[in-house]
């Protein structure tokens, strides 16, 4: 990797570990139910800098925010993480694969069902070990997911446009 | 780049995948809540398993084995209660007919319960305080 690349990684870490904590602190209705605005950031990552480095933020973003919060080893961490991994890898399969069909927005939303999706599995194996009140709140936890998404997505599309603008004349 | 520009940019399949998966939703919401309200069953736990999920419609009368000895769950007309136990002072079976909440055996270790049981702090992704 160039030198170049690892400051960006650096940096692009250290804003979403900044987004991450600060969405903790903000009070919610349920506890596990927050924006996710740390994937906008992944999101940049995986549209100016390519997957690697995207996965490497994530992994960072979730280690040291977990060494902030406290969760560290706990079923939380792992839910954090396996949800980022699985929001990552699908939104660069299908930015790789069908490049042109979906926009910032459409892959956020992806990116954000995959994660749902993922944490409901941990959680199922983790914590509850029965089927049912997975199967009952998961259409509620996607709901959420997809408006969140959605704002995200939105908000990345702004930033990764005007991120472009500022790259591509110099 | 203001905002009514990026909803302009979205694609065909970015609106339909947000479309299709809020219907999804929705419908499995209205779904879901038509198969599992209104009905009440009756968790059985002994020693922390689960072992038997009963309906609280229908008349019945089972035996547990707990850790001292065999408990026998008497279900009648809604309201369940347990009539024998092995525990020393009985305080289960003082508890008579319930309809709501749990009737919980310490020493034979067995919890009946209408409805789910639920533990507390159980909840995903929770902050450690």
């Amino acid at each position: 990797m160039q030198l170049q690349n690892k400051y960006q990684i650096a940096l692009l870490s250290a804003f979403a570990i900044g987004i991450h904590s600060i969405e903790n602190l903000l009070p919610s209705p349920i506890p596990w139910l927050r924006f996710g605005l740390a994937n906008i950031i992944t999101l940049i990552t995986l549209y100016l800098f390519g997957f690697r480095a995207a996965f490497t933020v994530t992994l960072i973003r979730t280690f040291i925010s977990s060494l902030i919060n406290g969760t560290f080893p706990g079923p939380a961490y792992i839910m954090s993480l396996g949800g980022g991994i699985t929001a990552t890898i699908s939104m660069w399969l299908i930015i790789s694969l069908i490049p042109q069909l979906f926009s910032a927005v459409g892959i956020s939303v992806i990116g954000a069902f995959f994660h749902n999706i993922m944490q409901l599995f941990i959680a199922y194996f983790l914590l509850i070990q029965r089927i049912e009140p997975i199967i009952l709140v998961s259409p509620f936890i996607v709901l959420a997911g997809t408006i969140a998404g959605t704002i995200n997505g939105i908000v990345a599309e702004l930033v990764i446009k005007n991120l472009k603008k500022q790259i591509e004349p110099t | 780049m203001n905002l009514l520009q990026i909803l302009q940019n979205t694609t065909k399949a970015d609106r339909i995948l947000i479309l299709f998966l809020l219907i999804s939703c929705f419908s499995f919401i209205i779904f879901f809540n038509k198969i599992f309200s209104n009905k009440q069953s009756i968790h059985i736990y002994s020693e922390g398993k689960e072992v038997y999920i009963l309906s609280l419609n229908e008349n019945n009368k089972v035996d547990i084995k707990g850790r001292l000895g065999i408990t026998t769950v008497e279900i009648k007309d809604k309201k369940v209660r347990i009539t024998s136990s092995p525990c020393e002072n009985k305080l289960c079976i003082k508890q008579g007919w319930k309809d709501s909440g749990s009737i919980i055996c310490l020493p034979n270790n067995i919890i009946v319960s209408i409805g789910e049981y639920k533990k507390e702090g159980s909840g995903i992704d929770a902050v450690t305080k």
